[in-house]
């Protein structure tokens, strides 16, 4: 008799080949860990499929094996797979196709296999960018994951999330089912509008952690790419000036990118050559961008002039123009000798991040004494998300020391529930995040959440356990 | 299990951070498109052990004693061109700490091929090969007596002692034979005696250090080395990208320095040109591209040593030629899928990339499509008949010879 994972590999080689399941040990290791410092999950079998088709068959089929899915993007996620063990992980990022610019709706629909970077290197031969152009980790993130984790990064000062350039998706319920969202809702209509015709249900899948379907194709706005930027760095002392200057910017919507770098990246960056940062507490960092020299001359002006008031003091924006050139290419995900590293994006209120960031250093205070014998470092830089500051506080170790590891991942916890009791919102949840956000929030959000799931997931296939449901 | 010869490289190892650039990274400031050869257009079921992560985190699995070393893992391992790529788009790779870069992939996957070697876990065909090459000093099956039938009928033998040594390789020996002729006439134009080691020309070692035989390529370096001494070699000169990396990169690493200037025969042409010493008196009507090799790119760019603008600049100085760029270049070149013992491991996966770089250079229009590599050219001109393509290969030392006087 045929085992029920030999059945499985059958059954899923029937709808994408046999070439693109496996459930070799080899593979099935090498899916089992994210970017985080979390412990592997093993699952059964893998699946690379290349259509939607093949998307909506693979989850008939887990509803009859009464088997889990997890849905792998780039596997860029630093919070932790779904808990528990086995069922079918489908790697999505054989779907990579642009599926249609169209310039006439000012929209791009793409699969969600994609990665950031591969679609903005295609939008940008034709001219465009996306408004916001993907996360941090862009350079491997899909826009799938980006979507289900409601990504912010880079356009985020001017541009928002990834939620708000979204025009509508083509998502798997987890019944096998498939619908598209927003305008692409009516078979007679261009993809181009969100809203109009009912509630939001594009917004329902936004930073959903992927539990409630497969999204395998997202439609999101264009605009031609800009032509024109320019560069300004700042250094403050004081943070809570910091952060008055770059919230009066954020009130004018000047930067598409600022970047706020606090005493070690200042070090870093410094010592590395990157003029004026060497000995400074806090550092800002503006990308301004335009369509014509005068408009972000003025734009520059402005910002100048705002950041002089608040003490400011301006120095060459070597950071800048070196960061934001290169998109993707930096972020602080290892640390200047090799360490691994660990972090949790969150938005809190632009003027309310030096309170809040008081927190962190009251919980680090009671791990002194292991962070130094465990060289556990701790660096913070933020970014600016339109209204708040999103603060990337860096937790580096070396890999290797397993004990090392282990106090990371306790310090980490520790952190994050203190950061949700402080007001905390956190966008990428995953395992580690989604468990302590499902565990603080209180009142009936997660009892409708549940109802929802239910509704949407009966047989609870999708990505089960995440948030807790 | 007895320490595994890639545990040297544990550090290394665990610095991966898995942020999975290695795989699809495409970077619009320099047209680098993708990264991984082996997951564009299936050229393989593209699972995350085709790529540079999923076999780091396979490593560290098997370092932790998770998982032993079994076929299917050597089947993964085996099946790379080791084009560097990976390497060269990794953040964590290109940022340097104590003078070195904090990974280097290709290493790392060499050393644990070693282990798998260690383990038997070799193809047959790969075993074949490193038997034959113990015996007849050749990859090919060859009899090492025929190595020197490259020289064409009618042709004056080259002596086998000079200070200038051109090192032929088991490529152009035995299958690329008009790229051997080729550099032979056209150092001849410039007037240098050069010389072949024959009988004492050996493999360079490449393709065992690629298989993970360390002591034979070791073997193999030390009798070519040997040789090129006794001929009174002060130059040796390559037209095979993979035996001069070997000799340039390999050799030190293996604890032997080459005492004699190393120089790629496109290199060494054009200061013959800077010189006078060759000149060019015909015209090359085509519209040319060029394909850089993974060996004379990526895998010198470490040592500063790489051969991008040598090319380009013979390209430049040759008159009828129209030059057109394709998509990926130069750091960013898309791998021709012959090396790293692939194209002897699994040829259908190898011509799989060999077509996907085919069909790359057709986008630019051009009707010729050229490179400094004799394993390169065999792997793309393969791939050109397979997939009916109407481009044309040369070496660019043949058009150089073609158009020289």
């Amino acid at each position: 008799m045929m085992s029920t994972t030999s059945a499985l590999v059958e059954a899923l080689s029937n709808i994408v080949g046999s070439r693109f399941v496996s459930d070799d040990i080899n593979v099935r290791l090498a899916y089992s860990r994210d970017a985080s410092p979390e412990p592997p999950r093993i699952c059964d079998v893998v699946v690379r499929p290349g259509s939607t088709e093949e998307v909506a068959e693979i989850v008939k089929v887990a509803n009859r094996f009464k088997t889990p899915i997890i849905i792998r993007g780039g596997g860029a996620n630093l919070v932790g797979l779904p808990p528990g063990s086995g069922g079918i992980t489908i790697d999505m990022t054989r779907m990579c196709n642009i599926v249609e610019i169209d310039e006439t709706s000012m929209t791009v629909t793409a699969q969600t296999g994609i990665n950031w970077s591969m679609l903005t290197y295609e939008l940008k031969k034709k001219g465009y960018r996306t408004p916001f152009y993907g996360p941090f980790s862009g350079g491997a993130a899909t826009l799938g994951g980006g979507i289900s984790n409601a990504s912010a990064g880079l356009g985020s000062a001017k541009y928002g999330t990834v939620a708000d350039i979204l025009v509508g998706l083509e998502v798997v319920l987890p019944t096998g089912d498939v619908i598209r969202t927003g305008s692409g809702a009516n078979p007679f209509a261009r993809k181009f509008a969100r809203w109009g015709f009912g509630p939001d249900m594009t917004g329902l899948f936004v930073g959903d952690q992927g539990i409630f379907g497969v999204k395998t194709e997202a439609t999101l706005k264009i605009m031609p790419w800009p032509d024109c930027w320019t560069f300004g760095s700042y250094t403050f002392q004081d943070l809570e000036k910091c952060c008055r200057a770059i919230y009066e910017v954020q009130l004018k919507h000047i930067p598409v990118n600022i970047i706020l770098l606090e005493p070690d990246f200042n070090r870093l960056f410094g010592k590395a050559g990157f003029r004026g940062l060497a000995d400074v507490p806090f550092s800002v960092h503006l990308h301004i961008e335009g369509y014509s020299k005068d408009e972000v001359d003025k734009l520059k002006a402005e910002a100048d002039e705002i950041m002089k008031k608040h003490g400011g003091n301006e120095v060459p924006p070597d950071f800048p123009s070196w960061n934001f050139t290169r998109p993707w290419e930096w972020q602080p995900r290892t640390g200047p000798l090799g360490q691994a590293w660990i972090t949790a994006c969150y938005k809190v209120p632009i003027l309310d991040y030096p309170a809040h960031r008081d927190m962190w250093y009251r919980v680090l205070d009671k791990y002194k004494d292991v962070m130094k014998e465990k060289k556990i470092d701790f660096y913070v830089a933020s970014l600016v998300v339109e209204n708040a500051l999103d603060p990337m506080n860096v937790l580096y170790w070396f890999d290797e020391d397993e004990e090392a590891r282990e106090w990371v991942r306790k310090i980490w916890r520790d952190l994050i529930i203190n950061e949700i009791r402080n007001g905390a919102i956190h966008y990428w949840l995953g395992k580690v995040i989604g468990e302590r956000v499902a565990q603080t929030y209180t009142g009936t959000y997660f009892d409708f959440l549940r109802t929802i799931k239910r509704a949407l997931d009966p047989n609870g296939i999708i990505n089960p356990g995440l948030l807790l449901l | 299990m007895s320490k595994l010869f890639v545990e040297q490289f544990k550090e290394e190892i665990y610095r991966c951070i898995r942020c999975g650039y290695c795989r699809d990274f495409s970077r619009y400031r320099d047209s680098a498109y993708k990264v991984c050869p082996l997951r564009e257009n299936d050229a393989t079921p593209g699972f995350e052990p085709y790529s540079a992560r999923g076999r780091l985190m396979l490593i560290r699995f098997v370092l932790e004693g998770k998982l032993q070393l079994n076929e299917k893992l050597a089947d993964l391992f085996y099946t790379c061109p080791t084009c560097r790529n990976c390497w060269d788009k990794c953040y964590v790779a290109q940022t340097r700490l104590k003078g070195k870069n904090m990974i280097n992939q290709v290493e790392i996957y060499e050393a644990f091929r070693h282990d798998l070697f260690k383990a038997g876990l070799i193809s047959p065909r790969h075993k074949q090969i490193l038997e034959w090459t113990v015996k007849e000093h050749n990859p090919y099956l060859e009899k090492h007596e025929d190595r020197i039938k490259w020289v064409p009928a009618g042709v004056e033998p080259p002596p086998t002692k000079s200070d200038v040594m051109y090192f032929v390789g088991c490529t152009s020996s035995y299958r690329q034979k008009n790229i051997a002729a080729a550099t032979l006439s056209l150092l001849r134009k410039a007037g240098i005696n050069v010389g072949v080691l024959y009988p004492d020309e050996w493999c360079c070692g490449s393709p065992m250090l690629r298989i993970g035989h360390r002591e034979l390529a070791k073997e193999l370096a030390e009798h070519n080395i040997a040789a090129l001494e006794k001929a009174g070699a002060k130059m040796v000169v390559f037209s095979c990208a993979g035996c001069y990396r070997a000799f340039k990169v390999d050799y030190p690493a293996l604890g032997i320095e080459p005492p004699f200037e190393l120089k790629h025969a496109i290199d060494l042409a054009l200061e013959l040109l800077d010189q006078g010493k060759l000149s060019i008196k015909k015209d090359f009507k085509a519209k040319v591209t060029l394909h850089d090799p993974c060996h004379t790119g990526r895998h010198l760019v470490h040592i500063k040593a790489e051969l991008y603008d040598q090319p380009r600049e013979v390209i430049k100085r040759i008159p009828g030629i129209e030059f057109v760029e394709m998509e990926r270049i130069r750091r960013n070149s898309w791998c021709c899928g012959a090396g790293g013992g692939l194209r002897s491991y699994n040829a259908d996966i190898s011509l799989a990339l060999a077509k996907n770089r085919v069909k790359e250079a057709e986008r630019t229009g051009a009707d010729v499509l050229t490179s400094i590599c004799p394993f390169c050219y065999r792997n793309l001109s393969d791939a050109i008949k397979l997939s009916g393509s109407n481009m044309k290969m040369y070496d660019l030392v043949e058009i150089l010879d073609m158009v020289t006087e």
